[in-house]
């Protein structure tokens, strides 16, 4: 197990070195003079000197390959560089941003697991009305683009009903609507997964047996059913956790809050390369790790289950 | 948050938004006043201002910044040697006053003894020698103020409060460069012991020191009970009337207005045209729309140096092709003032005489189209010579908020037969197109300073932006006639001359299009209605925060 | 979004109609919409001019934020230009570009898992740590610097949105035939002295290909999502063509003038992946065999 576990965060390490490689190397075979962008854009007026000064700073004037060794050792002293833009240290900016993603995507799961629960217990097995009712909206959810669905919301519930405020910085009351745009996609995919799973699990003779001794409805969901119904649901919110991430950027941008993902977009379309790289490597390593867990969880909860790796 | 007002108030804008099909509001007539750079009456002390303004500048250190925020942040945390007077000519600040030699080499200033920064640091001579050291220093990296400062050759302390500027040759804007908000003076203590730390910690001799500044989130910044040298043209007499100012940056421009109108914040300083009408209609609300000094925005700048704009007959015809108004009524909403002139109105030294003959005229531009020659047309309508079209490639950044224009100009030209390609480039190649001179034509451009310098800085034959030095002369023009006229007028101080040669260089430029000018330079803000006394810059034409102060009982 | 699906059982299909006519098999109301409006949206792809009449970029100063009318059935946009045109143009280019970069991805997707099952044990690694490298960079980020940075033209739109998918079905594949190379049929095929390629092209091919056929529909919805994303995030096609993920971005600052436009672009975008996905499942359930 152990060594398994080494194993596999070995690869890891080489995977996230092979990422910082590609991406190092496609960002900057690209045209551009990354001088200016530090200087601050086309709006900057900087005298020769100036000019001069910037490129032996920051080694520009250096061959790549020169500029890529460099930069793999500055890493290896967990020197993350500063940010062309910003002209703070990657790794601080990351750590202050990181809070802020990690918890809208974390709302986000539970939010959308305890939703899909909820209504999973509820509606498995029931009414054939209900069951198509619910297909429908199970489609719809999880085929909904995301940054449609918060643009609506917060036209909606922000800048007409003025329920919600409008700017980011409110306390718990801006997360709101950015943690139900989020969830909603998780919410979809969740109950179509857990009412196939409950429905088959209410058929199981275990159930029968329950309820011919006299166990209520409920009794039988939330008792029984609902501990056989968490397994798939780990599993998903696993993998979906790093879909997360992807989805929050959009969600930021749309409702103008902080985090990696407003972050990162702005750094791509600034040029500022050394910002881009930190995040690249930090949601790798996450996804990494993530990824190490998942199957870690899948092999502990369900040994039976056989890896094709 | 949910309670009974919340929902009356949101009905009515459900209401409002969705029961009628037709726009909502109609645009805002252009109001655009004169004056406002004095404060009128005395205001009450106390309250914390509320803003939100659109992007983070990423420092607090105006000398190593371009960026258009630190022409009011400047005048939060710092002051200048010198402030226009409300007719644009330099007049007492920080030094109360000057001789200049005939010659216009030698800068003797007088300064005033009273004025000390946050940290203890006394105001005096060795501090502006220190300060314009660091501006123009390679290691301060200065995309701005080290460039405007370049003809200073060396300073000298003649005794504490004397200092003397000698510089390479006669610049006529040096004083009004030292109005500017990016040349304030910042603490020598600081300078000198820990020039990093500006960025972060600046220290300043303003009427508010900062509080805590959290990139990307907001900025706070607390009232300096001792500050007691406003630019006497200002009127303001002792500290700042506020104790504290709040601002958050709100990068979305429909959230700006919709939280100013809910009354999240007191005052924000970038409101998105298209809000402007719904703002002025809103009682609850001020909107002043103020333009500023410079060259105004252009809709393009062509390359003078490559095909089809090498030819005057096709530059002047593309320039006659575009409808102005309606241009600038789509970028505007009503409040952008169309102009025709490469300098604004309230420019020093703006003459209007030139302007007319770039006003829209879709006759004349056919005329001229034909003229050099390209009177053919092929099958989508555009016109042609020896089989090669009449057209050009134009590239554009991918920030969505210029689009419209752009695309409206292209639609003008198609009208005349010229086709006008939109690219959409990242940042990185159009920098590099923009060194390397490969282009036909290059979207926007504005320049913002308040001296008609401006057009030096556009316009003349060393300002071309290459790799060995930034620039704004996009047009990549290089006009024997123009550049002298230019050079003369930085180096002579004598208003009879400058009036002249200014006027010549406008009317020269006119004669040249380099390129379009469309509308003018424009600031927007909007506060709440208890918020009063608000004055402004007589450089810059945005807001001073010390004036400003809050009638609790109209909120 | 598409690959969490196989990881569940198979899909429920959409609700049916009780069964009115027995040789109509029950039509679901919802494919009957789903199948009508795809084929409104195959009309404007392949014959836009069909469908409007007005030209998509011909702009007008002075008519600007027209409500919905007569003569502009989804009323003007900010420059003026004819927005019904501009939703039926705006077809082409996403759909177009999402199913090609569907099959982009199943098909680089299919040759790389191929390789990867069938190759030596030392290559079969190295790809599929490759592999493993495009599958740890989150798919909206690997395409946010690719074209931030390399720019957005059709090219490198496909480029990026193509490669977002492809370890999902690099793996899938290469599952498929490691399982099928142990296979007792393939065994025999190879005791009857066929040869390797043949055996490859004939059995293993076929049905290591088969579950990416089968997600392909919905995976076409999701490109269409993505292209709208990447243009919302104003990094799509250029200005002004057409397209509903820029139409939604801009049209999304000028709620105070003509609310109407972002709801038409949502609507549009919303409407086609809704109408992909249901068809796309509609085909997986018949596949499967009902429920």
């Amino acid at each position: 197990m152990t060594r398994r576990l080494l194993g596999r965060l070995g690869a890891g390490l080489v995977v996230l070195w092979g990422t910082a490689t590609l991406v190092f190397f496609v960002i900057n075979l690209t045209p551009g003079d990354p001088a200016i962008t530090i200087l601050g854009g086309p709006d900057a007026l900087p005298t020769p000197a100036v000019l001069r000064q910037v490129r032996a700073e920051y080694g520009f004037d250096q061959p790549l390959w020169g500029q890529y060794l460099h930069y793999l050792g500055r890493l290896l002293h967990g020197d993350f560089g500063v940010s062309y833009r910003l002209h703070q240290p990657v790794l601080k900016l990351i750590a202050g941003q990181f809070g802020a993603t990690a918890t809208l995507a974390l709302w986000a799961m539970v939010l959308g697991s305890g939703l899909a629960l909820l209504v999973a217990l509820t509606t498995a097995k029931r009414a054939r009305w209900l069951t198509e009712l619910l297909t429908w909206a199970e489609v719809v959810l999880s085929s909904v683009p995301s940054f449609i669905t918060g643009l609506l919301l917060l036209l909606a519930f922000s800048f007409s009903l003025h329920l919600f405020p409008s700017s980011s910085t409110h306390g718990w009351t801006s997360i709101i609507l950015p943690t139900v745009t989020l969830a909603l996609p998780v919410a979809g995919v969740l109950i179509q997964v857990l009412r196939r799973e409950l429905e088959e699990i209410l058929e199981q003779p275990f159930i029968i047996t329950a309820r011919t001794r006299g166990l209520s409805e409920t009794g039988v969901r939330l008792g029984h059913a609902l501990r056989h119904a968490l397994i798939p649901t780990l599993t998903i919110l696993g993998v979906m956790f790093t879909t997360l991430l992807s989805t929050a950027v959009v969600v930021e941008t749309v409702f103008n809050r902080q985090g990696l993902g407003r972050m990162m977009s702005d750094a791509t379309t600034n040029r500022d390369v050394p910002l881009v790289l930190g995040i690249a490597l930090l949601v790798t390593s996450i996804n990494i790790l993530a990824n190490i867990v998942i199957d870690f969880i899948y092999v502990v909860v369900d040994p039976r289950t056989e890896r094709h790796e | 948050m949910l309670s009974r007002s919340t929902f009356l108030r949101g009905g009515v804008g459900l209401t409002a938004l969705f029961a009628s099909a037709r726009p909502v509001l109609a645009d805002a007539p252009l109001d655009l006043p004169v004056g406002g750079h004095r404060e009128i009456s005395p205001g009450r002390p106390g309250g914390t201002l509320r803003v939100s303004v659109a992007t983070d500048i990423g420092s607090l250190d105006p000398h190593a910044l371009s960026a258009t925020n630190v022409q009011w942040i400047g005048r939060i945390l710092f002051d200048n040697l010198v402030y226009l007077d409300e007719q644009g000519i330099p007049s007492p600040w920080l030094a109360k006053s000057w001789i200049i030699s005939p010659d216009g080499k030698t800068y003797t200033f007088s300064l005033r003894d009273d004025v000390t920064f946050s940290d203890g640091a006394k105001f005096n001579a060795e501090a502006v020698l220190i300060n314009l050291e660091h501006m123009r220093a390679p290691a301060t990296k200065s995309p701005l103020a080290g460039t405007y400062i370049q003809p200073y050759a060396s300073g000298r302390v003649v005794d504490e409060f004397t200092f003397e500027a000698t510089l390479r040759a006669a610049y006529s804007p040096f004083l009004n460069v030292l109005a500017q908000s990016w040349l304030a003076m910042e603490s020598p203590k600081t300078i000198t012991e820990c020039p990093a730390s500006l960025a972060y910690h600046p220290v300043g001799s303003g009427p508010f020191i900062l509080e805590s500044y959290k990139p990307q989130l907001g900025m706070s910044f607390i009232r300096r009970p001792d500050y007691n040298w406003s630019a006497p043209v200002t009127g303001h007499q002792g500290a700042a009337y506020l104790d504290r100012l709040e601002f958050e940056f709100v990068p979305d421009a429909s959230v700006r207005y919709f939280s100013l109108a809910s009354g999240e914040y007191d005052f924000t300083t970038d409101v998105p045209a298209q809000a402007a009408a719904a703002a002025q209609a809103d009682q609850a609300l001020t909107l002043t729309n103020r333009v500023r000094m410079g060259c105004p925005n252009r809709a393009i700048a062509f390359n003078v140096t490559k095909p089809p704009f090498d030819d005057l007959r096709v530059r002047r015809a593309t320039a006659l092709a575009m409808d102005r108004d309606g241009v600038a009524e789509i970028a505007g909403f009503g409040t952008y003032r169309p102009i025709a002139n490469f300098l604004s109105e309230t420019t020093q030294y703006y003459d209007a005489s030139a302007a007319s003959s770039l006003a829209y005229d879709p006759d004349e531009a056919n005329r001229l189209f034909d003229e050099a020659g390209w009177i053919g047309r092929d099958a989508d309508g555009y016109r042609n010579r020896n089989g090669e079209r009449l057209g050009a490639k134009i590239a554009i950044t991918s920030t969505l908020s210029s689009i419209p224009v752009i695309v409206e100009i292209q639609s003008d030209l198609r009208r005349v037969g010229f086709d006008l390609q939109l690219e959409a480039l990242p940042s990185g190649q159009l920098l590099q197109q923009r060194n390397a001179g490969q282009y036909q034509a290059m979207s926007g451009g504005v320049w913002h300073t308040n001296t008609p310098d401006a057009l030096y800085i556009n316009y003349h034959g060393s300002q071309i932006p290459g790799w060995k030095q930034g620039g704004q002369n996009t047009s990549r023009l290089n006009d024997p006639q123009l550049n002298t006229l230019l050079e003369q007028a930085r180096e002579t101080n004598d208003t009879g001359a400058l009036r002249s040669l200014y006027a010549q260089a406008q009317t020269r430029l006119i004669e040249l299009v380099p390129a379009v000018p469309l509308y003018d330079n424009h600031t927007v803000i909007a506060y709440g209605s208890h918020v009063r006394g608000v004055i402004y810059d007589t450089s810059h034409e945005t807001p001073h925060f010390e004036t400003i102060w809050l009638d609790e009982g109209a909120a | 979004m598409s690959d969490l699906l196989s990881l569940s059982r198979p899909l429920p299909g959409l609700p049916k109609i009780g069964q009115l006519r027995s040789h109509l098999r029950g039509i679901n109301p919802g494919l009957l919409v789903a199948g009508a409006y795809l084929t409104f949206l195959a009309v404007a792809t392949i014959a836009p001019g069909l469908l409007a009449s007005a030209d998509p970029l011909a702009t007008d100063a002075h008519h600007l934020f027209s409500p919905p009318s007569a003569n502009h059935w989804f009323g003007t946009d900010e420059n003026g230009r004819d927005v019904w045109s501009r939703v039926i143009h705006a077809a082409r280019p996403s759909l177009l570009l999402g199913g090609a970069a569907a099959l982009a991805t199943a098909a680089t997707g299919a040759l790389l898992g191929l390789a990867a099952g069938l190759s030596p044990r030392l290559l079969g690694n190295v790809l599929m740590r490759l592999t493993d490298m495009l599958q740890s960079f989150p798919e909206i980020l690997l395409v946010l610097v690719i074209i931030s940075f390399w720019g957005a033209n059709n090219a490198t739109l496909l480029v990026a949105l193509g490669l977002a998918g492809v370890p999902r079905v690099v793996r899938q594949v290469r599952a498929q035939v490691v399982t099928l190379q142990r296979a007792l049929f393939i065994e025999a095929a190879i005791t009857l002295g066929l040869p390797r390629w043949l055996i490859i092209l004939r059995h293993v091919l076929p049905n290591a290909i088969k579950p990416v056929l089968v997600l392909f529909p919905l995976d076409i919805g999701w490109k269409i999502t993505a292209v709208a994303t990447l243009s919302f995030l104003g990094l799509g096609a250029s200005p002004p063509a057409p397209d509903w993920g820029a139409m939604l971005a801009i049209d999304r600052d000028y709620v105070l003038n003509g609310w109407w436009l972002t709801a038409i672009a949502a609507g549009a975008i919303t409407g086609t992946v809704l109408s992909v996905n249901a068809l796309g499942r509609a085909l997986i359930r018949r596949n499967e065999g009902h429920r």
